[in-house]
C-alpha cells in the first residue's frame, strides 16, 4: 500500500507548483459571542516572561489593595515574627489601617483588613516565609535539571 | 567494496531479493557468493543514484533562517493544541497580509502588531508609534507565505497534505518550503516506536533541515515522548496547552530554547474555530 503511494507520487514526472496544489475555502461561521479578546500574537507579546521561581513567588507573595498595607506586610512576610509578637502586631496594623478612615466612612471593611493582615503575618510567622522560599528555590533548580534531562531523553 | 566476513558463503535470500528489486531479473536460480552479491548490489545502487540532480535550494532572495523555527505543541486530548497551532499560523498570515498592504499601497515599512478580520482594523507600529489603520473592503489581502497542513484549514490559502508520505516527498522535492508546516498528530508518522522505519528515518533527515527550507514548523502531539527522539531535539519552542470549558479559553505555557523562564498565555479559543474543524481526524 505504501509502495503504491510512493509510485503514484513518483510517476508524476512534472512536479506540481504551490499554486496548483493550493486551495482556499471560506472561513467557517462560528458564534464567538462577540468576545473582544486579543489574538494569540497579541496575548503572547503582552504576557510576561517569568522563570519558574518568579512565577511561584508571585503566587506566594500576595499584593494588597493599598500601598500602606503593602509597605507593612511585604517586609513582614520575609521577616521573623515571634509567636508572642504575632497578635499584637496583627492588632496594631489593623487598628492603624482603620484609623486612616473617617468615623462616618461607611465604605470601610474591617473584616477585610483583619483577614488580609492575618494572612500576610501568618506567612512570616517564625520565619516560615524565608524557609519556604529557600526550599522552593532548591526544588525549582532540581526540577529544571530533571526537565532538561527528560527533554534530551537521558 | 565492502569486505565481508564470509565472502565465499552463498548469497543470502535478502541479497538476491535486493538484486531482483534493482534489476527486475529472476534471481531465484542465481549462483553468487555473498561477496559477489554485495559488490553487485553496490554497483547497481550507484548506477541508480542520479548524480546530476538539480539541488533543491529555495531561491527567492530571502535570507535563510539563522536558526530552525520549530514549535512543539503538547497537551491532553481536547486541550486546544490544534487550535493554538492554527491560531499562530492565522495570526502570522494576517499580519503578513497587512505588512504587504502597507508596503504595496501605503509605501511604508511597518511592524504589524495585530489584525481583526471582522472590522478589518490593523494595529501597526510605524516610526515608533502604534497606530490603528483600516484596510479598505475593496482591497483583497494576500501574502506569498505558503501554508502546508495535514488538517483542513478555512479562510486561508493553503496546501492540504493527505499523508505523511506526501509531506516527506514534497519536503524532499522542495515544494514544502518558505512558509508554515502544520503536522497534527505527529506521532502518527514520527512515532518513537517506528524510528527505524524508512519513513521515520527519512522524516528525521528532513527534520534536521527545516531551517534551510525557511519553514516555520508546528509539530503537534499528545506528549513529546511519543515522537521520534531525534525530532524531540529540534524544537525551539515548547508549548503545553490546557482548555477551560467554562471560559472557552486555552491557556498555554511557552518555553523558548535558550531563554530563561516560561510565559503563560491565555486566549479565547472560538476566535480560531472558524479556521479548522476541531474534530478532524488524522489517519494517514
Amino acid at each position: 500500500m505504501a509502495d503504491e503511494k510512493d509510485n503514484e507520487l513518483k510517476d508524476k514526472s512534472k512536479l506540481p507548483s504551490y499554486d496548483e496544489l493550493a486551495q482556499e475555502e471560506p472561513e467557517r461561521e462560528i458564534n464567538t459571542d462577540d468576545y473582544d479578546g486579543g489574538t494569540i500574537t497579541e496575548e503572547e507579546s503582552n504576557s510576561e516572561q517569568k522563570t519558574d521561581i518568579q512565577a511561584i513567588l508571585k503566587t506566594l507573595t500576595p499584593r494588597f489593595p493599598s500601598k500602606r498595607l503593602n509597605d507593612l506586610l511585604q517586609p513582614a512576610m520575609v521577616s521573623r515574627i515571634f509567636p508572642d509578637n504575632l497578635l499584637d502586631k496583627n492588632k496594631l496594623i489593623v487598628l492603624s489601617m482603620l484609623q486612616e478612615h473617617e468615623p462616618d466612612d461607611l465604605t470601610v471593611d474591617p473584616i477585610g483588613y483583619i483577614s488580609m493582615v492575618q494572612d500576610g503575618l501568618s506567612i512570616g510567622y517564625e520565619g516560615r516565609g524565608i524557609v519556604d522560599r529557600l526550599e522552593i528555590a532548591g526544588v525549582a533548580h532540581e526540577e529544571e535539571l530533571d526537565k532538561l534531562s527528560k527533554e534530551l531523553g537521558l | 567494496m565492502v569486505v565481508l566476513n564470509k565472502p565465499l558463503a552463498p548469497a543470502t535470500k535478502k541479497q538476491l531479493f535486493m538484486i531482483h528489486q534493482l534489476t527486475g531479473e529472476d534471481t531465484r536460480e542465481l549462483e553468487l557468493t555473498m561477496q559477489e552479491a554485495s559488490d553487485r548490489i553496490e554497483e547497481l545502487e550507484l548506477d541508480q543514484t542520479p548524480i546530476n540532480e538539480t539541488p533543491v535550494i529555495p531561491t527567492d532572495g530571502l535570507a535563510p533562517f539563522s536558526e530552525a523555527h520549530v514549535t512543539l505543541i503538547e497537551g491532553a486530548q481536547r486541550s486546544g493544541k490544534t487550535t493554538t497551532a492554527v491560531g499562530k499560523v492565522r495570526d502570522s498570515y494576517d499580519n503578513d497580509c497587512v505588512r504587504i498592504y502597507c508596503e504595496d499601497i501605503l509605501k511604508i515599512k511597518v511592524d504589524v502588531k495585530g489584525y481583526d478580520r471582522k472590522s478589518r482594523l490593523a494595529k501597526i507600529k510605524y516610526q515608533g508609534e502604534t497606530q490603528i489603520i483600516k484596510i479598505p473592503e475593496s482591497y483583497t489581502l494576500y501574502t506569498p507565505k505558503r501554508i502546508f497542513s495535514n488538517i483542513h484549514l478555512y479562510g486561508m490559502k493553503y496546501v492540504y497534505c493527505p499523508s505523511f508520505r506526501h509531506i516527506l516527498y514534497w519536503l524532499k522535492k522542495g515544494i514544502i518550503c518558505k512558509g508554515w508546516l502544520i503536522i497534527d498528530e505527529s506521532q502518527r508518522g514520527m512515532n518513537a516506536r517506528s524510528t527505524m522505519s524508512e519513513l521515520g528515518k527519512e522524516l528525521e533527515v528532513q527534520g534536521f533541515q527545516f531551517g534551510k527550507m525557511q519553514l516555520d514548523v508546528i509539530i503537534i502531539t499528545h506528549m513529546a515522548r511519543l515522537i521520534d527522539w531525534a525530532m524531540r531535539t529540534i524544537p525551539t519552542e515548547h508549548i503545553s496547552c490546557t482548555y477551560n470549558k467554562k471560559t472557552k479559553k486555552v491557556t498555554y505555557s511557552l518555553k523558548k530554547k535558550g531563554q530563561q523562564g516560561t510565559k503563560e498565555v491565555s486566549y479565547y479559543a472560538p476566535k480560531y474555530w472558524g479556521n479548522h474543524w476541531t474534530n478532524e481526524k488524522v489517519n494517514a
